[in-house]
This record gives C-alpha cells, sequence and structure tokens, in this order.
C-alpha cells in the first residue's frame, strides 16, 4: 500500500489491457466520486448551493447531488451564508454528529469571515473559529462555477489523501478529535470566543 | 387628504383635557413631523387615533427605537451687562445640559382611509432604571414583535406587553447593542488592511516597532 | 446421476446470504484495520437538529390531552356522517 507502483509501468500495464491500483487510490475514488453534503443554508449563499444543485449547473456531474437531510450521513458540510452568533453552536453541533470522515467549505464571505458583518455585535467572524474548514470561497455570494471549483478541490484534496504513514488523513488518525467544543452563549459573546486548536489569527510582524 | 399634526393634537386635548402633546418637528427634506405624547396617557392617545372616525389609524407599519445620549446644548442670549461703565448689550453662550433618554417611535397609518402615516414618539425619564414605556401591543397587535426588538436591543422595558423577552439575541445576552454607548466584545484578531476604527484597534493590539517610531516624520 | 431439484435453492439462498454479507464484513475488516471509530457525546445523541434537547422523550402527557383527541375525532366523524 504504501509502496506506490511505478507510474511509467503503470500506463504501460493499462495499454496492454491491464489495470493495477491500490488500496489507497482505490478508497479514494469511491470517497471523491460520492460525496454527500449535508442540507442546509444559512443566507443568501444558499440560494447559489441551490443553483449549482440544480439541473443548469448540475453539481451530479461530480457526484455531489445527494444533499443529506441528517448529519449522520453527510460527508461534507457546506456553511453557505452568514453565521451569526446564535447559530454559531448549532453548527458546531451539527458538525460534530457527522460520521467521519468529514468536510467543511466554508462558502461566501461571510462564512469565511463575517464578511460585511464582521464589526458587528452578532456575526461569528467565520466559521474556522470553531471547526477545521477545508475549502474556503470567496465571493459575495460565490458564483456556482466557484462552488463547483471548490468541490474540485475538495475532490483533489480527498485524492491525495494518505492511507498510511505519519501523514495519513485527519479521520484515520485516532489521536485527531472527531468533536469539537461547542461554544455556550456568554453574557457578551460565545464563550469562548475561539477554539484555540483549530484556529489560530496570523501573527504579523509590523 | 388627512388632517396635520395640529389639528390632530388640538382634538385629541379636546376630546381629553390634560394631556401633554408635544409637536416634534423634523427640519430633513421628508418633513415628517411628529407627536411626541405623554407616556402616563399613551395608551389612551393610541387608542384614540385608533377608533376616531376622521383618523383610523388602523395599521401600525413600524416601531424602532432611538438612543439620545447626554448632551450640552450652546444658546447665545443677548445679556445686559456693564462694560467700561456703561450699559451695553452682550452676546453670552449659555450651556445647557440635556440628560439622555431613550425613545420609541411608531409609524402609524389608515388602511381604512389610505392616509398616513402619523408618527409618534414616546420618551423615557432616562436612560437606565427609567427606561420604561407603555406597551402599545394592545392597541396594534402588530407591535408585539417589533416592542420586544427594541427592548432588545436598546433595553425599553414596555410595561403591559404579553411577552417581553429578547427577540434576536440569545436569553442571556446582558448588553443593548444599539446603543450608542455599546462596546463590542475585544475579539480583534487580525485584518490585512485596518482603517478607521478598525485601525485603532489594530494599533493596540498589534504595537508599533520602535524603530518604526523613530522613523516617522515629528 | 440427475442433481437434487432442490439444490438450485440452497445455491440461491447462499448467494442471498453472500451478497450483503461479503460488502458488510469487507467494511467491518476495512475499519478494523484502518479507521478509529471515535464516538462522542454530540455524535451519539439521539437527535440530529443541531439544538440541544430538553429533558426526556419518555415523559407521560396529561390525560386531558387524550379527552381532547377524542373529542376532534368525534366532533370529524360526526361532521362527516351529517354531511352525508
Amino acid at each position: 500500500m504504501s509502496e506506490q507502483i511505478d507510474e511509467r509501468l503503470r500506463t504501460e500495464l493499462q495499454r496492454q489491457g491491464v489495470w493495477v491500483t491500490s488500496m489507497q487510490d482505490l478508497y479514494n475514488w469511491g470517497r471523491k466520486n460520492s460525496i454527500w453534503p449535508l442540507q442546509f443554508g444559512l443566507a443568501c449563499c444558499a440560494i447559489e448551493m441551490i443553483a449549482t444543485a440544480a439541473s443548469r449547473y448540475d453539481i451530479a456531474r461530480f457526484g455531489g447531488e445527494i444533499f443529506r437531510p441528517s448529519p449522520r450521513q453527510a460527508d461534507l458540510m457546506i456553511v453557505a451564508g452568514t453565521v451569526t452568533k446564535k447559530m454559531a453552536p448549532q453548527i458546531v453541533r451539527l458538525y460534530n454528529q457527522m460520521a467521519d470522515p468529514k468536510y467543511v467549505i466554508a462558502m461566501g464571505a461571510c462564512a469565511i469571515s463575517g464578511g460585511p458583518f464582521k464589526q458587528g455585535y452578532n456575526v461569528l467572524k467565520g466559521i474556522d473559529r470553531y471547526i477545521p474548514v477545508d475549502v474556503y470561497i470567496p465571493g459575495c455570494p460565490p458564483r456556482p462555477e466557484a462552488l463547483l471549483h471548490a468541490f474540485m478541490e475538495l475532490q483533489s484534496k480527498i485524492d491525495s489523501q494518505k492511507l498510511t504513514g505519519a501523514h495519513k488523513a485527519v479521520h484515520l488518525d485516532p489521536k485527531q478529535p472527531s468533536e469539537f467544543p461547542v461554544p455556550t452563549f456568554g453574557k457578551h459573546d460565545l464563550e469562548p470566543p475561539g477554539n484555540p486548536v483549530v484556529f489560530q489569527p496570523p501573527k504579523i510582524e509590523r | 387628504m388627512m388632517e396635520s399634526l395640529e389639528e390632530i393634537k388640538a382634538r385629541i386635548q379636546a376630546a381629553a383635557p390634560g394631556v401633554k402633546i408635544d409637536i416634534v418637528a423634523n427640519g430633513s427634506p421628508s418633513q415628517q413631523h411628529s407627536l411626541l405624547i405623554d407616556n402616563e396617557h399613551a395608551v389612551g392617545i393610541a387608542k384614540f387615533l385608533r377608533v376616531d372616525p376622521a383618523l383610523r389609524l388602523d395599521f401600525c407599519s413600524n416601531a424602532t427605537g432611538v438612543d439620545w445620549l447626554d448632551r450640552t446644548v450652546k444658546k447665545t442670549v443677548k445679556v445686559k451687562k456693564l462694560v467700561d461703565g456703561e450699559e451695553k448689550e452682550v452676546n453670552e453662550t449659555i450651556e445647557g445640559k440635556i440628560p439622555g433618554y431613550l425613545e420609541a417611535v411608531y409609524h402609524l397609518y389608515s388602511i381604512t382611509h389610505k392616509h398616513g402615516p402619523v408618527i409618534i414618539r414616546m420618551r423615557t425619564a432616562d436612560r437606565t432604571d427609567g427606561a420604561r414605556l407603555p406597551s402599545l401591543t394592545p392597541i396594534w397587535r402588530s407591535a408585539e414583535f417589533q416592542e420586544r426588538e427594541i427592548f432588545d436591543l436598546y433595553g425599553v422595558r414596555f410595561d403591559g406587553h404579553p411577552d417581553l423577552r429578547r427577540i434576536l439575541m440569545w436569553d442571556e445576552f446582558q448588553d443593548y447593542p444599539m446603543r450608542k454607548d455599546y462596546r463590542e466584545p475585544d475579539d480583534y484578531e487580525w485584518e490585512p488592511t485596518p482603517h478607521d476604527e478598525v485601525l485603532e484597534k489594530a494599533k493596540q493590539h498589534y504595537p508599533p516597532r520602535p524603530a518604526e517610531e523613530e522613523l516617522k516624520p515629528s | 446421476m440427475t442433481p437434487n431439484p432442490y439444490l438450485f435453492i440452497v445455491i440461491f439462498v447462499g448467494v442471498a446470504l453472500a451478497f450483503p454479507l461479503i460488502p458488510l464484513a469487507l467494511a467491518w475488516i476495512w475499519r478494523r484495520i484502518f479507521q478509529p471509530s471515535k464516538p462522542g457525546p454530540d455524535k451519539t445523541s439521539t437527535y440530529e437538529c443541531g439544538v440541544e434537547s430538553i429533558g426526556d422523550a419518555q415523559i407521560q402527557f396529561h390525560s386531558q390531552y387524550y379527552l381532547y383527541a377524542i373529542i376532534l375525532l368525534l366532533k370529524r366523524f360526526a361532521g362527516g356522517l351529517k354531511r352525508k
């Protein structure tokens, strides 16, 4: 498994009609072509997500058309829209309830940073304060093509995940957590305001 | 054509003597002047506005809050004074202090007569313990959620409201975020292009290096 | 010698059992070798709507509730009869 077959030998064999693969490639091939997103939307980005799932943009071409209404059956969480502080604990709880392996796409300016509401009092400054995000899509709202691009980026990320070794995928590592603490409603803000395990603001040298 | 605010005021005061009503002028191009009604008789006045056959203001389209901080108002008054032995008229500025208060503003329309808006205001005694107003929800049911919102964001307590709870923020929240002196929790992280107020925050969190200070032209 | 005519039923049952069991067994083996199970309080909770559940599902409804339901049923039934 860890010993990769030589690429040139593989193409040569394929030319002769012999198809060779590794367990890892087979596993990732199966996973990346049937990603089931969790069906929920938070704001206007959700309309673009619906458009992406509908016939004109057709996310089914990439195997992601099965939107599941239950977190237990979903692989991917598309955080489409503004996450208010009142909504954030529910989002984290839904993420915790998803079965491994699970991925998150933060769609739109609000989901990645709070967007136009960043300096406001009731909008979370990005969902990556509480849960790990795999792909960020900027835009307000991003076009369906952007979501498809993010989806393909996620597919290539899944394709590159290792089955064994030191750099194996997060969900295969027993030491990596699968659940993250759910913030509670505090007197002035969510408590804690961020999860330092997941998110650390960039330090700038001035 | 709807009658003017002066006429409405006169008719209310004729119907119920002793009711205090002021007209708050709006100097902006919209010219939407409003009636400042007194809190004690507010429900009665509201009922009058609703049932009066000429007005029939049966629809409260909007209720909102306004926060007024303590302000100082400067007035120039001509005062007679002795200057160099003779009496002269001198302009003198007097500083007056107006204590802060919270305000609730209601926009009323009539669906029966197709006219409006008539704007009424109520003012609280102060911004702390006296921030109470009578609820107009018994008169206009549509004010229920909007009064809850005013309570949530401005902290005005409405007496007689059927269900006064926070509506947008969570129940454990203790601040009133639309008040002018609200300070959000200091959760500044990092901003690629800070400016204005955000730049001030950035300076607090990321103090500039001493070398940079020296380089700055004094 | 002709084979037992019921033999194909035995084969059929065997295939019918193997068809679902082999993928399940493969999944089980895969989980044992590669994927560690990571249960947690949120993941194993009963409800999956994202909101924390309040109280217990095993509560007793007040008997008045059933009375209302019966009255409602009777009314609907009587109304249906009247229309006829």
